[in-house]
């Protein structure tokens, strides 16, 4: 059964099935495939520096520890703040009515980098709603897949191809103040393409 | 290490300045059940030689596949299972388990259905920004309201000042932006018709050049897309 997004704008309720929208099934993929002397397909491995451990694909298990190098089952994790007090988890917002609001400028839109994208097929949609997208308008929303400590951000919109909604985290970009100096490089400064390789490109 | 780009302002001058991605604080940790704070980190599971398909080369014979498993552990490395996984490099293993030494590198191109397209040996995309070509000043302004409803943007760098002569650039910049109320398609190439692509096989953006301002402070962001909301 399809997952669903329920949103309560206007006294109405509207209801849309969501489908992860990709590049792979927009524009199909390119994937870079290693293959040996006899033309087959080889798989990704990982050997130690000394050469003696050799790991296949699945090999490795990624695990929490404690100081006492117990391993901890993720189900058994809870997070915590800066000085120490419990976070609660936040539910999921699929299937559950949350509230619009707005509408947004695009500017609002531009604040966030958007994570993911759905393309929203309604079942149930709301006139005024409708109306309101229709004439270009955007609004905003929680949205929380599965429960999680955090909440991101949903933005929905439509165009001549549908309805979307757009994902993403507050980019926390600042204004930058006249003699403000030149930004110091921090010695953990990610280079905000360090992980962009990407071989779905068409 | 900051990563420095070259753009070029509507009077045809360039110059080079600081690219920033979003920071994304998170002020969370983890603990476990007896409240002792937690790291993650990665274990060996497994070694070569001791997964399923070795086993089935050892032993062809299902029976004594089955027979070797009841008298021993020939699934289990005793000597590296549990151990944390350390430093390494990520080689190519072949069907029969042995590392590749010499590896032939295809593209594989399929369409939207999944159905391979086309099989080729694979070559490199070089980046096509750099800190020494300036990205050109194309002069296509666009609504951001049409931009908003037909892209997603899911890469963004704030543009930055490295002295006071690139701190006028940039507010110049985005005050040029900021008063038309548009955005500023952004390529590479002569015409700037071209991907923007900041690495060696890096994925191809759309750019495109906000500009805000804000009394005598600026915000100039580069939002990059390789979405369309279609």
């Amino acid at each position: 059964m399809a997952r669903q997004v329920l949103f309560r704008f206007g006294g109405e309720t509207s209801t849309f099935d969501i489908a992860k929208h990709s590049r792979e099934k927009l524009y199909g993929a390119k994937k870079k495939l290693v293959v040996d002397e006899d033309g087959e397909p080889c798989l990704r491995g990982w050997l130690s520096e000394d050469g003696a451990t050799l790991l296949p694909p699945g090999a490795m298990a990624s695990v929490y520890i404690n100081e006492r190098f117990d391993v901890i089952e993720q189900r058994e994790l809870s997070a915590v703040d800066g000085d120490g007090n419990p976070i609660d988890k936040l539910p999921s917002t699929l299937g559950v009515e949350t509230d619009l609001s707005g509408p947004v400028g695009p500017e609002r839109v531009l604040d966030f980098q958007t994570d993911v994208v759905y393309r929203l097929d309604p079942s149930e949609l709301g006139d005024k709603l409708a109306a309101e997208l229709q004439a270009g308008r955007i609004f905003e929303g929680r949205f929380n897949y599965r429960e999680s400590y955090e909440d991101q951000t949903l933005f929905l919109l439509s165009n001549d191809h549908g309805v979307f909604a757009l994902i993403g985290k507050p980019t926390g970009f600042a204004y930058i103040e006249p003699l403000a100096p030149p930004p110091a490089p921090e010695p953990d400064e990610l280079d905000p393409f360090g992980d962009d390789f990407d071989f779905g490109m068409m | 290490m900051p990563r420095f780009v070259a753009v070029t302002d509507d009077q045809h001058r360039d110059a080079q300045v600081q690219m920033e991605g979003p920071k994304h604080s998170v002020n969370r940790s983890y603990v476990g059940p007896d409240g002792l704070p937690v790291r993650p980190t990665r274990l060996i599971k497994a070694t070569e030689g001791h997964d399923h398909g070795a086993l089935v080369r050892r032993f062809p014979e299902p029976e004594d596949l089955a027979q070797a498993l009841v008298a021993g552990d020939p699934e289990i490395d005793l000597e590296n299972v549990g151990r944390r996984v350390g430093t390494g490099n990520q080689v190519w293993i072949k069907d029969n388990g042995g590392v590749l030494y010499s590896a032939r590198v295809l593209k594989v191109v399929t369409d939207p259905s999944g159905e391979e397209v086309s099989r080729d040996d694979f070559v490199d995309v070089e980046a096509s920004v750099d800190e020494n070509t300036p990205i050109p000043w194309t002069g296509r302004l666009l609504p951001t309201a049409a931009v908003v409803h037909r892209f997603a943007f899911r890469r963004k760098v704030q543009l930055r000042h490295i002295n006071g002569l690139t701190f006028d650039f940039l507010r110049s910049m985005a005050k040029t932006l900021h008063d038309q109320d548009k955005v500023l398609f952004l390529g590479t190439g002569d015409k700037g018709s071209e991907p923007l692509i900041f690495q060696r096989n890096g994925r191809p953006f759309r750019g495109f050049l906000e500009g805000r301002i804000k009394g005598d402070a600026f915000l100039l962001v580069l939002h990059l897309s390789d979405l369309e909301l279609k």
